[in-house]
């Protein structure tokens, strides 16, 4: 696997899905480069089951689909590899304001320091009502805001928000979470990597 | 002191040294900056805006982008206007720095004239056991799709541009126009290559 990694980080880009499923937003993102070979894929499942099911699905020589926890295998690449990585509806314990201090540092360490200046951090996440009543405008713009705070200071900086996810990307909970719109609102953020101490001039 | 009128070239050149503090773009490449006017005397206005409102970084970017300016050759004062329309938003950057962020417009295999070309589907499309949506080509290749796109691919009829498909697809959605486009085109390119629409 070391191996592997230090080849694909030769790639002019780096492409990194972490809990890919069964691989079909990584297919996605696959087709969105149409082929071509300088970009390399990585997609990370703790699912064997899935993580095979993704290797049926995304079978091409620039594709990696590993069966891990993605914070071993994320910790063997370089520092500053990586030019996108890529979290669809992340486990609660990644995203929650509840486990913030659990997921802190995976983010504002281990994925900032392994992300390329300009990488970005895409995360599609979905926003729920305690309740599980329909999402208010105002719990989704507060929940969402609370999220672009926490990743600021954690070193990454909003540069798209779109409501809902992606349109093209699908995966089962994606397809779930879109046939209840009401009580499950998403959200697809994109954020830079920032410099934590900026510079003096 | 210089008698020379300032030219806004001059202007850019000095802005394009000034580096975003946290990310390493300068402002104009990363579209902060929206006019640039040298007046009179050369007094410099500056336009611009931030990434985000309540920007920590505001005082910071408009001391530096002073700061820049006032060093150019004859440049009497600089006036930093801070304005929040039109939003900043990423398609405000230089392409290149886009495309370097992987915010690129798709590498386009097929060539299409939004304002001409009329996607018209080809092929069927079935819904399995497990309730997954797949589109099928005239070589019985399947495609797992989600609803949204199969709507999509029922609404590629052959009467619509692509401008017109993106037009009922943004009012679909409810959302604007400028964020569905890019997607609409991938997906158009995306089904193109899938052989599920005629070329």
């Amino acid at each position: 696997m070391k191996q592997d990694l230090r080849k694909i980080q030769l790639a002019e880009k780096v492409i990194v899905e972490l809990g890919m499923g069964d691989g079909r937003v990584l297919q996605r993102l696959v087709e969105e480069y149409s082929g071509d070979r300088s970009v390399a894929y990585v997609g990370i499942e703790k699912d064997k089951i899935l993580a095979d099911q993704a290797r049926m699905r995304v079978n091409s020589q620039n594709v990696s689909i590993v069966n891990s926890m993605f914070e071993q295998i994320l910790i063997l690449f370089y520092d500053q590899c990586i030019d996108l990585v890529v979290m669809v509806l992340p486990d609660p314990d990644y995203i929650d304001p509840v486990h913030h201090e659990k997921w802190s540092p995976f983010y504002g360490q281990l994925i900032h320091s392994k992300l390329k200046d300009l990488g970005v951090l895409k995360i599609v996440t979905e926003i729920i009502d305690d309740l599980l009543e329909p999402v208010s405008d105002v719990t989704y713009s507060t929940q969402v805001n609370w999220l672009i705070d926490a990743f600021f200071n954690l070193g990454f900086r909003l540069l798209t928000k779109k409501d809902g996810p992606p349109l093209g990307y699908t995966s089962l909970y994606l397809d779930k979470f879109r046939a209840d719109p009401q009580r499950i609102r998403m959200v697809t953020l994109d954020f830079v990597k920032r410099n934590k101490s900026p510079l003096p001039i | 002191m210089s008698s020379q009128m300032v030219s806004e070239d001059q202007v850019y050149a000095a802005l394009r040294k000034c580096m975003d503090p946290e990310i390493p773009v300068n402002v104009v490449d990363l579209g902060l900056i929206y006019d640039v006017k040298v007046k009179p005397e050369n007094i410099v206005d500056i336009k611009m805006t931030m990434t985000t409102r309540g920007c920590p970084l505001h005082d910071t970017l408009v001391g530096d982008v002073k700061r820049y300016v006032g060093r150019v050759n004859g440049v009497q004062n600089v006036d930093v206007e801070i304005v929040w329309d039109p939003p900043w938003d990423i398609n405000k950057m230089d392409p290149n720095v886009r495309e370097k962020m992987g915010f690129g417009k798709p590498k386009l295999r097929f060539q299409v004239d939004y304002e001409t070309y009329m996607p018209a589907k080809i092929g069927n499309s079935s819904s399995e056991q497990d309730g997954s949506l797949i589109l099928l080509n005239d070589k019985n290749q399947g495609y797992m799709v989600n609803q949204a796109i199969v709507e999509f691919w029922n609404s590629c009829d052959g009467t619509k541009t692509v401008n017109q498909l993106t037009d009922q697809f943004a009012s679909k959605l409810g959302m604007p126009r400028q964020q569905v486009e890019q997607e609409v085109v991938q997906l158009i390119q995306q089904l193109l290559e899938s052989e599920l629409l005629k070329p």
